[in-house]
């Protein structure tokens, strides 16, 4: 009898898991593995893939522009990962202080995250433009030169810097909040009992118990930031001059508009192996905080 | 004590309202004319209704929104219905492979989407999936996220409940249904929430599989209709965006509670 | 008795129903030009019972990519437009039908010879164009004005040569404390639009003969970029968007603008806005050549020809190219003689002002990766304007790109 509840029991575990692992083996699996095998493939989508090795490999190597879009993609990474760090995590002590309007206040901070990337994005353009947006009307109120962003090779990168930071910082304010309404108030009674002022509090409780929420936070915006594309696309399509090209808009470019399909998939694999050493971390940091959760 | 209550509260606001300004202004824009918006004014000189009828008269904005509403919504349902059952599998059921197949269902993590665009593009393809929401909807199935979510939850739920109901009789599809299911909630919620945000704000892939304005989802549509059309900028556009955004924020407004939740269940 | 009647009836519009061949057509037209579009279509299928013709928009943007993977995958549309310049690109790949024995004689010794020819790729005929449409000079009547710009009768002082341009715009622009002289887009408009217009006039060739292949002449290259850059260093020039180009000129804060035809469609109807339009202007010696491009419609090649379907979608691509008088209306110039000499077309405002740069248009050069190098053109514009590439470095890298593509 109990054999034979086992055997079904197994059966059925199959059927339960059998939809989510056909789609997963055709929808993620299979195209990896084509992935894999397109890289040292030549082929324009007309005719067939001729090999050619590492061949994709080689035209890499010395292609300017590859370099320099994935030169712009660290630089995206690095100007947008600690400000979204640091600021949510200051505006999450902020709401979580003492004060009033608290739920309000988290709504309006968390407001730009649910709006589509479009709309932000379009918004935004048109705060920057110099002549008749908000921004250069500010910065003319106090007596600056309005900045052309989006046109001045200098300039367009940290727009769409300051535009992903403001819609995605919400999401990052949320997740702080919830660290810190897990931190025992009693912690910090204690460190009061002993004298601690607020900036050793601070330094000695907050940030290190939040320090799960820290490296979430970092790993999930560095995966995230690695991927930029709608942004890009939207504000400046990679210009001016190409200044504002991250790899995904290069593979975009390379693999939907020139259809060099092989060589996109090889920049598109370089790109993986970069996020594959993030997306490990992430696994690990949450495999190890579910089993955390089950001591 | 209670001054620097007070302070702080007015400084949070403060903040709070610069913040928005992208927001409001997005708002008031879409009540001006050309000409106020071209001379930089916050309130308009006259409220121009005129921008909102022009863009729903001329942009396919409510095809764009019941295409995102449909594949968003699709996406959801149809993940929650894979991914229930095999969460459940690995977390709840005993069975020779299990190790195998859970951490099998980890490997999407691996595998982001936009590494395998080209060869899942032309697979979609292949399925004649192009220019149809359902070549959105079913790429979207199988979500690591989702299985990873769900089954550490139910695997914290204790045997005790579930022992109870097979005394009663309960088959395994009862006691996934009607025991682990309903306890799991939190976690259905937080899936929910999070793959109908991603599926609602993704730009890359629907601009990639949609081809004609009619199955555009409302990201590419407002973009195409930016971009394209002379006749209607800036105030139109405006109009476009406060449009595409009202339906999201009532239901941010509803759902706010349940999201913060499922967020915190998420960092977890 | 009755009953037969009906039925019979049934079947005669059932048979009509399946008579009927459906074409679908893909485009990228929007606003006033998507409504012509839109209205024309609506216009022949009602002439034609037995064709339905069914529009899809695609995104400007994104057609040709579309486009390219959906002849891959064996299901284009019936019919597509498809910029003149672009032609090479797919008709090289074998992506097109020939429609030599589609399109009338008639109506192609109607067209404007040198367009005609671009038509074609190794000697067929790929395309039926229904217009041409160049870069041109706008200018803003009442700000010269109001500068002083004006000759003895009072009449503004339209530039002839760049020189002049560039003193007027100078003068416009300091006199009336304006941003710029000529508002203009930084990237296709300058770097490959007015580029080619200059480029030409310097006595510049694109297109080998010989070869039949891309070839640029570095020295002029040069001479171009050099004289794009001074546009800015100047001042008289700055880099900016399509948009904000278009708003300056016509909420009078730019004297000069230089765009497209296409925008005659909107800026007639503006109130407040004075201008005028005419040929770019000329190097001393040189005819004030210009860049143009072609509206065209396409039959893209499927796995399998259906005569029948192609006939059809040949008889409305041929009914448009004869009806583009209508289609003038949002700008562009006619290139069937017939046409261009309709009264409905010269009675059109401000045509006649423009009509004749027709004749200095020069096409983009019939070769395959034209596609891929104008975009590279955009973005060595860009790097030249924005100071970021001397002119020496810009000339060398863009004849260097067009060796690559062709050679990829």
């Amino acid at each position: 009898m109990a054999v034979y509840r086992k055997k079904k029991h197994t059966l059925l575990a199959y059927l339960f898991f059998a939809p989510f692992l056909v789609l997963l083996l055709i929808f993620r699996l299979i195209p990896f593995f084509n992935s894999i095998r397109m890289i040292f493939y030549k082929w324009d989508i007309f005719g067939t893939p001729k090999y050619i090795g590492l061949g994709n490999f080689t035209r890499m190597m010395s292609d300017k522009v590859f370099w320099a879009s994935l030169w712009h993609t660290v630089y995206f990474v690095i100007l947008t990962v600690p400000p979204i760090v640091v600021l949510s995590f200051l505006i999450a002590l902020l709401i979580n202080s003492k004060i009033r309007f608290k739920d309000f206040l988290r709504s309006a901070f968390y407001l730009p995250y649910t709006l589509t990337i479009s709309v932000v994005c379009l918004t935004w353009t048109m705060l920057y433009n110099p002549y008749f947006g908000m921004i250069g009307k500010v910065m003319k109120f106090f007596g600056l030169k309005p900045i052309s962003w989006l046109t001045d090779p200098f300039w367009a990168m940290p727009a769409i810097v300051i535009t992903t930071v403001w819609w995605t910082i919400g999401f990052c304010i949320v997740l702080y909040l919830a660290g810190l309404q897990q931190i025992p108030a009693s912690y910090y009674e204690a460190a009061e009992l002993d004298g601690a002022n607020g900036f050793q509090k601070m330094f000695f409780i907050t940030i290190p118990l939040l320090k799960r929420v820290h490296v979430l936070v970092l790993v999930t915006q560095i995966i995230a930031s690695l991927q930029i594309f709608g942004q890009v696309y939207i504000m400046t399509a990679g210009g001016p001059a190409g200044r504002t090209r991250t790899l995904m808009q290069y593979i975009y470019e390379q693999g939907f508009r020139y259809f060099r399909m092989g060589y996109a998939q090889a920049m598109a694999f370089v790109l993986f192996l970069v996020m594959l050493v993030f997306a490990y971390l992430q696994l690990r940091l949450m495999i190890a905080s579910a089993k955390e959760e089950l001591v | 004590m209670k001054f620097k209550r007070y302070l702080l509260t007015a400084f949070a606001l403060a903040l709070a309202l610069v913040y928005l300004i992208p927001l409001i202004w997005m708002t008031l824009a879409s009540f001006q004319s050309e000409k106020d918006i071209l001379a930089s004014k916050w309130i308009p000189s006259k409220w121009f209704v005129e921008n909102y009828k022009i863009i729903l008269q001329r942009a396919k904005l409510r095809t764009w929104f019941v295409n995102s509403l449909i594949s968003a919504t699709g996406a959801t349902v149809g993940i929650l219905l894979v991914c229930i059952p095999a969460a459940y599998a690995v977390s709840r059921m005993e069975f020779p492979g299990r190790k195998i197949l859970y951490l099998l269902s980890l490997t999407g993590f691996m595998i982001p989407t936009q590494a395998i665009a080209i060869p899942l593009y032309l697979l979609v393809r292949k399925f004649g999936l192009v220019n149809n929401l359902l070549g959105i909807i079913i790429p979207a199935l199988p979500s690591s996220m989702a299985v990873f979510i769900l089954s550490q939850f139910m695997k914290a739920i204790p045997l005790d409940y579930e022992e109870a109901a097979r005394l009663d009789g309960a088959s395994e599809l009862d006691v996934m249904l009607k025991v682990i299911l309903p306890m799991s909630l939190p976690a259905v919620v937080t899936v929910t929430v999070l793959h109908f945000t991603w599926t609602w704000n993704d730009f890359f892939w629907p601009l990639i599989v949609m081809t004609s304005d009619k199955m555009y989802t409302l990201p590419v549509g407002l973009v195409a209709l930016a971009a394209s059309d002379v006749n209607i900028r800036y105030g139109p556009i405006m109009a476009a965006n406060v449009l595409a955004s009202l339906p999201v924020i009532a239901v941010y407004i509803f759902l706010q509670r349940y999201l913060t939740r499922g967020v915190v269940l998420s960092l977890r | 008795m009755k009953r037969l009647l009906v039925v019979t009836l049934l079947l005669a519009f059932g048979l009509l129903a399946l008579a009927k061949t459906t074409i679908t057509v893909w485009t990228f037209f929007s606003g006033g030009e998507g409504f012509l579009v839109t209205e024309l279509i609506k216009r022949f299928n009602a002439e034609n019972p037995d064709i339905e013709v069914i529009e899809h928009i695609v995104e400007w943007g994104q057609l040709y990519n579309k486009l390219t993977t959906a002849i891959a995958a064996g299901d284009p549309p019936d019919v597509s437009v498809m910029h003149l310049a672009l032609l090479p690109d797919f008709a090289s790949r074998g992506a097109l039908t020939a429609l030599d024995n589609y399109i009338s004689k008639e109506t192609l010794q109607d067209y404007v010879p040198e367009i005609a020819a671009k038509a074609r790729y190794d000697g067929k005929l790929y395309a039926v164009p229904f217009d041409t449409h160049p870069l041109v000079l706008y200018y803003n009547k009442k700000l010269l004005k109001e500068a002083g710009l004006v000759d003895a009768k009072g009449e503004v002082l339209v530039p002839k040569t760049w020189d002049e341009l560039l003193s007027y715009a100078k003068q416009a622009k300091e006199k009336l404390g304006l941003e710029v002289g000529i508002s203009s887009e930084i990237g296709a408009m300058m770097g490959e639009r007015l580029f080619i217009a200059y480029y030409t006039q310097l006595g510049g060739q694109i297109y080998d003969e010989k070869t039949k292949t891309l070839k640029f002449d570095l020295e002029k290259v040069k001479k171009t970029y050099e004289f794009m850059s001074n546009l800015y260093t100047s001042g008289v020039m700055k880099p900016m968007t399509y948009d904000t180009a278009e708003s300056l000129f016509q909420n009078n804060q730019s004297p000069f603008h230089f765009n497209g035809v296409w925008v005659m469609a909107v800026y007639p109807t503006l109130e407040g806005l004075q201008f005028g339009v005419t040929n770019l202007p000329a190097i001393a010696g040189s005819k004030p050549y210009t860049w143009g491009d072609s509206h065209t419609w396409v039959i893209p090649k499927k796995p399998k020809d259906d005569p029948a379907k192609i006939a059809a979608a040949a008889k409305f691509i041929e009914w448009f190219a004869k009806n583009a008088a209508e289609w003038a209306k949002a700008g562009h110039l006619p290139v069937l003689k017939s046409v261009l000499n309709s009264e409905a077309f010269l009675g059109l405002p401000m045509r006649k002002d423009y009509a004749h740069v027709a004749e200095f248009v020069v096409p983009a050069p019939s070769v395959k990766g034209w596609l891929e190098v104008r975009i590279k053109m955009w973005e060595i514009g860009e790097a030249v304007i924005l100071g970021k590439m001397t002119p020496d470095a810009a000339a060398k890298e863009l004849v260097n790109f067009a060796k690559q593509v062709l050679e990829d």
